[in-house]
């Protein structure tokens, strides 16, 4: 009973007051921010450059540089906001070192160009694709969005965000994320297709 | 812009549920009557479902240690996506170093200069002959360098050749002279 009401506590306090502890020398707030939000950067960053070794070296960095640039987080943005632009930065940045060093490869498996079939062992109208490999497949469609409408993309559909954050995240008009969530969706729709082409039409 | 396309552009606010209610019905008429646009947004709306589904990973157990180490010993070599600036130098300024070990050692061992030693320590009618095979070049060391360009291959064997190289070693060219 005790215990939970000490977790009750700690969750009580929130980013915005631990970033401030932080910033007045509490090396513990950060430890707790850290905690807090390694894991959800891991994935967006995951998601994002599709590497998970490098996507754990950027949010390693992304904390780094929370540590060594507290004094510029200002109390009028979110906590969530300032690091998920850092570590989307950096993100973006590994994405473009990775494109000059041409060692990005992404397999052109969707469209014409797909590097391998969908096992057909359910002949049913209802066949349904093994979870991993659908999920591998979901992945690669995602990498191969531009990077303009996969970062949308992830922070609204695998990340949850609410439009408004999204636009603080990526300092663009709120029209302009809603218009690149748009567009992405119909892009992987475009590409996905294949997958639930003989599934019935009653989802809506 | 054909209806469909029209249509398109408001997909995600009706999978989004921002659509007023009167928009949300004239959707609705629309999937009722076209086909491709009801196929489209079923599967948008499935391929939404899984990217939320999609499993989360969790960072690896040292994470924690290795961010210390990164914030408490920032001599401590960091490898991956952010290498220090300095790393890109370090294939060039091996590569140099070679060089220069390997331009070292051709110095130190010179061969021409190893020709000379032997030439100074062995019979002396070997300098003039040297002269003969290999032309001015080989005393380019010794030469002027506008001697050395100034002859060509016509004044290999000129008296003035000879008249050179008694700057090298007088008591050769005397040799020379009485086997001509």
């Amino acid at each position: 009973m005790l215990t939970k009401t000490k977790t009750t506590s700690k969750r009580v306090v929130t980013d915005e007051q631990l970033i401030a502890r932080f910033q007045q020398g509490d090396v513990q707030a950060f430890d707790i921010l850290v905690r807090r939000y390694k894991d959800q950067l891991l994935n967006y960053i995951f998601r994002f450059v599709g590497n998970r070794s490098d996507a754990e070296d950027i949010v390693q960095e992304t904390f780094l540089r929370v540590y060594k640039n507290k004094h510029y987080y200002k109390e009028i943005a979110k906590f969530s906001t300032w690091v998920y632009t850092i570590a989307g930065n950096l993100a973006k940045t590994e994405l473009r070192r990775r494109k000059r060093h041409k060692i990005f490869s992404v397999s052109n498996f969707v469209n014409e160009d797909r590097d391998f079939d969908i096992p057909d062992t359910d002949h049913s109208p209802e066949r349904k694709v093994d979870g991993t490999l659908k999920e591998d497949i979901i992945q690669k469609a995602i990498d191969k969005l531009p990077p303009k409408f996969k970062e949308v993309i992830i922070l609204r559909d695998v990340q949850g965000f609410a439009y408004e954050e999204i636009s603080q995240i990526l300092s663009i008009p709120l029209g302009t994320v809603k218009s690149r969530v748009n567009r992405g969706r119909l892009k992987l729709q475009e590409d996905l297709k294949f997958l639930f082409e003989s599934e019935p039409n009653n989802a809506i | 812009m054909s209806d469909c396309d029209k249509f398109k552009m408001q997909f995600s606010n009706y999978l989004d549920g921002e659509l007023s209610a009167f928009q949300r019905k004239e959707l609705d008429e629309h999937f009722s009557i076209c086909p491709d646009c009801s196929q489209t947004i079923r599967q948008m709306k499935i391929i939404q479902q899984s990217l939320r589904q999609m499993p989360s990973f969790h960072t690896s157990p040292d994470f924690e240690r290795r961010l210390h180490q990164h914030i408490f010993e920032p001599q401590h070599e960091r490898a991956g996506v952010f290498p220090f600036p300095w790393q890109n130098w370090k294939l060039p300024a091996m590569g140099s170093a070679l060089v220069l070990a390997t331009l070292s050692l051709f110095l130190v061992f010179n061969p021409t200069d190893n020709n000379n030693t032997q030439i100074s320590n062995q019979n002396k009618t070997m300098v003039p002959a040297a002269t003969r095979l290999s032309g001015p070049n080989s005393f380019n060391s010794f030469q002027p360098s506008s001697v050395a360009s100034g002859n060509n291959v016509s004044a290999l064997h000129s008296d003035s050749l000879f008249d050179d190289s008694t700057q090298i070693d007088r008591e050769g060219i005397q040799l020379v002279g009485k086997r001509k």
